[in-house]
């Protein structure tokens, strides 16, 4: 374990001074910022003013908020929608017939793609945001759901239909119960997708948001305040990575129990 | 024989004096190439376009490779950095935030003047009429930003009057958002303008040329490292460019044309917009120093984050005086 963690901190540091020998080699700082200004940048919008409506936070902090939150509406709708159809189209052959041509053609669409529609449609700020981190957290998670329901255990439909289960008790006791490690996984992959459609959706009609920040700072060519929301935006997704995969073997845990 | 051989000396030293004469006087111009940026749909680049079409740099014996277009200025500044450009037509404020960043670049020649404008619905019928609604601009270290802040100043007005989205929408997209109806207005520069007049989606309010008459914009600039091993193509390059502008203004009609094919949008916007750009290769040197001061002062009051810090350009004059570099338009 400690060996383990030593070489990580070796990997670290040796990134860093690639990193250092490179921009000295580079020497355009408008292009190719050292490590140290990327730390003095961090600290600079670590202490600086938020944006309007979380002021207090500081603009890495505020921004990183706004950025969350919108991540966090755009899932929860994913997550709701993808698994009420989800489970509908798992189960309901004719519906999933019906609709799965249209999601099929519409799925390999990125994102990005829909930048202008969505402003056209929702206007600025955090509608349209939320709309394109929907988009992505949506698939993974329908896809998830109708695996889930599908692969049910036939033996466990027939026996439950056998003690007399109804349609509704059957979905609601037996088919989504036994969906569920399915979906969580579908969850955790769309929380990840939505996550990392966020720089995209944050160039759609906002002034606020991690993925602004790092376009704002761009047009006023101080790049190394774009790396540190380029690994805002990496870290804070390493730590939902980690929470989701904790929460998901907590409740998956049975699951090896049986 | 002595007026044979003095006829012969006659006719060797005419023969020289005419090859010395030649390479004295008449010089070949330049051969060599430059590779030249320029911004995605901007009209105000008009006079590349025409240099282009009527081959001004062919005749200069330049062959310029065309390198673009680009979305924004910052990126066409990067690309010079990365030394993927060697000159460039772009808007005055990427030129002045790269020279600020210490980019060796010089701005060598204008342009044009104005040729911005704001965009309004129906609900707006004069400045006043802004307070409250929700105006589009682009990014708030641009022309046009700071130009909506004198406007709302000369009305006793500020930005915190009105509900602005700075660098938001992208001005290609801004007529289609106004037509949707999630923004009021916004001010942005030609053809963007035009585009909302023409599709009737929205109304011209008010004309950057009343609000800072002969406010500078675009202008050309290139990489110092270039211009000191390439004079003469430089130079070339901008009588190439002279003649452009002489161009527009003796060959309307068929500079609308060259516009259409370049922009690819619609002749009647093109018409539109173009009586709002005063095309001019002269640098607007004093308005470049007030600019500056503008967008010093908008960071410092706190009104934007800081994109030009006094610590950057602490004696602005001498900045401006680094910045341009008007020798090769004498020249």
């Amino acid at each position: 374990m400690k060996k383990r963690r030593l070489f990580r901190i070796l990997s670290i540091a040796i990134f860093l001074l690639i990193w250092e020998i490179a921009a000295l080699l580079v020497s355009k700082p408008q292009i190719f910022p050292m490590p140290i200004d990327v730390l003095i940048a961090f600290k600079v919008l670590l202490l600086s003013t938020g944006p309007a409506g979380v002021e207090w936070a500081g603009e890495l902090l505020g921004h990183s908020l706004i950025s969350l939150t919108r991540v966090v509406a755009g899932f929860c709708i994913a997550s709701l929608s993808g698994i009420l159809l989800g489970i509908v189209m798992g189960w309901w052959q004719p519906i999933r017939n019906l609709i799965e041509p249209i999601i099929e053609i519409l799925r390999p669409i990125p994102p990005l793609a829909w930048i202008p529609l969505a402003m056209l449609w929702f206007g600025l700020g955090f509608k349209p945001a939320v709309f394109l981190i929907w988009l992505g957290a949506f698939s993974p998670i329908l896809l998830n759901t109708i695996f889930g329901v599908e692969s049910t255990s036939k033996n466990l439909i027939e026996t439950a239909k056998t003690l007399g289960a109804k349609q509704r008790e059957l979905l609601l006791k037996v088919v989504i119960p036994s969906a569920i490690p399915a979906i969580i996984t579908g969850l955790s992959v769309g929380f990840g997708v939505g996550w990392m459609c966020l720089v995209a959706a944050e160039l759609t009609g906002c002034n606020s948001g991690l993925g602004f920040m790092i376009m704002y700072y761009h047009w006023t060519m101080e790049p190394a305040k774009t790396i540190v929301g380029m690994l805002m935006i990496g870290f804070i997704g390493l730590l939902i990575f980690m929470i989701l995969k904790r929460i998901e073997n907590k409740l998956l845990a049975w699951r090896e129990e049986i | 024989m002595v007026s044979g051989i003095k006829r012969a000396i006659v006719l060797i030293t005419v023969i020289l004096l005419l090859i010395i004469c030649s390479g004295v006087h008449c010089a070949p111009p330049p051969e060599g190439e430059v590779r030249i940026g320029y911004l995605l749909g901007d009209l105000h680049h008009l006079p590349f376009f025409i240099a282009l079409e009527k081959g001004f740099f062919k005749d200069e014996r330049i062959n310029v490779k065309v390198i673009g277009p680009f979305d924004a200025g910052t990126v066409e500044m990067d690309a010079l950095v990365a030394n993927q450009l060697d000159m460039g037509y772009v808007g005055t404020p990427p030129a002045l935030i790269a020279a600020a960043r210490k980019v060796d670049l010089s701005i060598i020649a204008g342009v044009n003047a104005e040729g911005s404008a704001l965009i309004v619905d129906e609900t707006i019928n004069n400045v006043s009429d802004l307070r409250g609604k929700k105006i589009a601009t682009p990014l708030p270290g641009s022309i046009q930003y700071v130009m909506l802040g004198m406007l709302l100043a000369e009305n006793n007005m500020s930005y915190r009057d009105l509900e602005i989205f700075p660098g938001t929408i992208k001005p290609p997209d801004m007529p289609g958002v106004l037509e949707t109806g999630h923004i009021n207005g916004y001010i942005a520069w030609e053809p963007y303008p035009a585009e909302a007049v023409v599709m009737g989606v929205g109304k011209l309010l008010v004309e950057s040329h009343d609000i800072w008459p002969d406010h500078p914009c675009c202008v050309l600039v290139t990489r110092n490292d270039f211009a000191e091993e390439n004079r003469a193509i430089v130079q070339g390059v901008i009588r190439a460019h002279k003649r452009a502008i002489k161009f527009i203004g003796e060959n309307p009609e068929e500079a609308k044309s060259i516009a259409v094919k370049y922009t690819k949008l619609n002749a009647k916007i093109i018409e539109e917009a173009l009586p709002r750009i005063k095309f001019n290769y002269m640098v607007n040197v004093d308005g470049t120093r007030r600019f500056v001061k503008e967008i010093v002062s908008l960071g410092e009051t706190g009104v934007i984050s800081p994109i030009i810090r006094s610590e950057e350009v602490p004696d602005i004059d001498i900045f401006i005086s680094k910045v341009i570099d008007l020798s090769f338009l004498e020249g």
